[in-house]
């Protein structure tokens, strides 16, 4: 009973619009500023930092990336299917296809297990085509991960500018979270890269996609929306003032 | 090919993300439309609330406690409950809880050849019995407030509006994790996307349920249609192409069952995206044509039928950036404009619908809910899977000319 207690309790609770912090608001645009000629004017700085990082890292594990500074021989480290790993492969997809989708476990599971076999499939089916591992594609691992990087820079803080910091709570928790989210995305970029490269290199190629779809460039959500969620919970509700039809 | 498909990808799904956020932005700060609510039960028409029924023994007596403490004149509202052929004793009971109130009328469906399952074609019977002004259509875990009646009825005192919709509370979100879920995207469906539709004039969803039908536009339609899964929106459009108003009443608030299984929300989730679809297919092209319409009412409306068309673009988008990989030179390389786009777009475009959530929970006053938000992404596979497998159900059986139209009833299990 306690969403219809909740849901009867505050009369036109429904209707409630936010009342503005203005001064908070006009923080955040500041910050906006601050942050975008921060990040376009320290970006090479910073990239290059992940750079050596990446570096480091993989080369404690006997990787020794040769390409471009970032790149890596991944042809050396690919396999390629061969026409019975591909029949193998199929006849096993299917099976456990068939009886995970006739099953009863829930559709997350299902989900996500289309979400992983899908790439894992492709790459046996098509290195088994073309002869050849993806090269193409993997000896891109920088400049998508460091432009999306600053793309995060860029629009994250005109994303809290426009519904976090107008919205009535704690300053310092604001600009915290949003240095935080900053901060987590250039960790983020310095770890995942590493991490797929492991994985890619370990599992011959074939765990490379689903990798690149977990850790890729378009995964920052999987950090930030957390931590909007969260810092929006510091939100302690309206005020009468704050009702408004 | 594949990057042009990519990028239809792109642009659709950023289309929706941008959406997402300016409906969150208008629902958080901007003042709110609120229909003739201020003139609630001012106007006061002959109405019929209807609540079809089909094995409810777990939810019916709490329902018609909640119909009997309506308030609105009983000498203007019948409340019809329609008991379609229920074999777990819902009729019996029926009977014994409605003896003594006048208002509240059983019409119990018998079988017989010809006579066919499923809500539209209850609703259907009943409308036969009655000649009301306004129809009410409530389902049958759904408990109305007592101010349910006044307020739904209130916009139609408009001659424009058409339909009218209420808000949905979820009573059982803390039974598991599902629930859970299913509570946070609820409330950001109503709570801001469908207010903030009504807010800014665009075409608001009437539901099928919680919900009030002008009597004479639904003549004109010969009654709830059972060529299509989704009643609703073949209601809301039909609405809309005609220059009438569909109108969503925030301040009216009624208590649902959550689906409280994957088995459940299944089949529910399935029902919605296959008749979504089949209206968005045939009914699509006559949004563009109506001549009532603003252009950025017809844009929006697409969207709204478009939404689950939208996820199995999305998942097709996968499968196609993950050949680029594996076939070219990558998704992005070679071209600077190309990372641009699509990284501006995956860090607006997974964040965007969680957007609208937290703002809901927020205006609920519920922060507590927001920590939430973080596990809809596992939630959200699960339910990418439901509407792909369901999307491609329904393709087979239009290529195969077959029209698979049955009903599956949402299945209640009264626990809170």
């Amino acid at each position: 009973m306690q969403a219809r207690r909740r849901s009867l309790a505050v009369p036109h609770r429904a209707m409630r619009a936010t009342r503005v912090a203005w001064f908070h608001a006009a923080i955040g645009l500041v910050l906006v500023v601050v942050v975008l000629v921060s990040a376009l004017h320290y970006r090479s700085a910073i990239w290059n930092w992940q750079l050596a990082r990446w570096s480091e890292t993989v080369s404690a594990f006997g990787i020794y990336p040769s390409i471009r500074g970032y790149g890596y021989g991944w042809d050396q480290a690919f396999s390629v299917a061969s026409t019975t790993d591909v029949l193998l492969t199929s006849i096993m997809l299917i099976l456990v296809t068939y009886l995970l989708f006739r099953s009863t476990a829930v559709p997350t599971i299902k989900g996500l297990f289309a979400i992983t076999a899908i790439p894992l499939y492709l790459y046996v089916l098509v290195t088994s085509l073309t002869g050849r591992p993806p090269v193409g594609a993997l000896n891109h691992v920088g400049p998508e991960w460091l432009i999306g990087e600053v793309v995060v820079w860029c629009l994250v803080p005109l994303l809290y500018a426009l519904l976090v910091f107008p919205v009535p709570f704690s300053l310092w928790v604001k600009v915290l979270s949003l240095f935080s989210l900053l901060g987590i995305s250039v960790a983020w970029r310095t770890f995942t890269p590493t991490l797929y490269i492991l994985i890619a290199v370990y599992s011959q190629g074939t765990m490379a996609l689903p990798a690149w779809m977990l850790l890729g460039p378009w995964a920052d959500y999987l950090y930030a929306v957390p931590v909007f969620a969260v810092t929006l919970s510091f939100y302690r509700g309206g005020r009468a003032a704050d009702y408004r039809a | 090919m594949l990057k042009l498909w990519l990028g239809l990808v792109v642009l659709v799904t950023s289309l929706y993300a941008v959406r997402h956020f300016v409906f969150a932005f208008v629902r958080l700060y901007l003042p709110q439309r609120h229909s003739f609510q201020d003139i609630a039960g001012s106007y006061l028409p002959t109405v019929c609330l209807m609540v079809p029924m089909h094995n409810e023994k777990e939810v019916v007596r709490e329902t018609v406690a909640a119909l009997k403490r309506l308030d609105y004149p009983v000498d203007r509202l019948k409340v019809l409950i329609v008991d379609d052929r229920s074999t777990d004793g819902t009729a019996a009971l029926l009977d014994e809880l409605c003896t003594d109130v006048p208002f509240i009328q059983i019409h119990h469906r018998q079988s017989g050849p010809g006579v066919v399952g499923g809500k539209p074609a209850a609703l259907n019977e009943g409308l036969a019995l009655t000649d009301a002004e306004v129809i009410l259509t409530f389902d049958a875990d759904y408990w109305p407030s007592r101010d349910s009646v006044m307020r739904l009825v209130a916009p139609l005192l408009d001659p424009q509006v058409a339909l009218t919709m209420g808000r949905v509370v979820p009573r059982n979100p803390d039974l598991n994790l599902l629930t859970r879920m299913l509570d946070l995207e609820r409330a950001g469906g109503y709570q801001v996307n469908q207010q903030a539709r009504h807010t800014l004039g665009l075409l608001s969803q009437y539901g099928g349920t919680v919900g009030a039908i002008r009597r004479s536009f639904l003549d004109t339609l010969g009654g709830w249609s059972d060529e299509y899964l989704a009643e609703d929106t073949y209601l809301t459009v039909q609405a809309f192409v005609h220059g009438l108003q569909v109108v969503y009443v925030n301040l009216e608030e009624t208590t649902e069952e959550l689906p409280a299984s994957w088995a459940i929300r299944q089949k529910q989730l399935r029902r919605w995206v296959i008749g979504h679809n089949q209206v968005a297919w045939r009914l699509g092209a006559k949004v563009w044509k109506s001549p009532f319409l603003p252009l950025l009412a017809k844009f929006d409306a697409t969207m709204l039928l478009g939404t689950y068309a939208a996820t199995m673009l999305l998942v097709t988008g996968y499968v196609v950036a993950t050949l680029l990989l594996l076939l070219g030179d990558g998704l992005l390389a070679g071209s600077s404009m190309a990372i641009l786009i699509l990284t501006t777009y995956s860090t607006l475009g997974n964040a965007a619908a969680f957007s609208e959530i937290a703002v809901s929970a927020l205006l609920d006053d519920r922060p507590r809910a927001l920590w939430g938000v973080a596990a809809m992404t596992g939630h959200f596979a699960g339910s990418a899977y439901v509407v792909a497998a369901a999307t491609l159900d329904w393709v087979w059986q239009e290529i195969r000319g077959r029209r698979r139209l049955a009903w599956d009833k949402t299945a209640r299990t009264g626990k809170v």
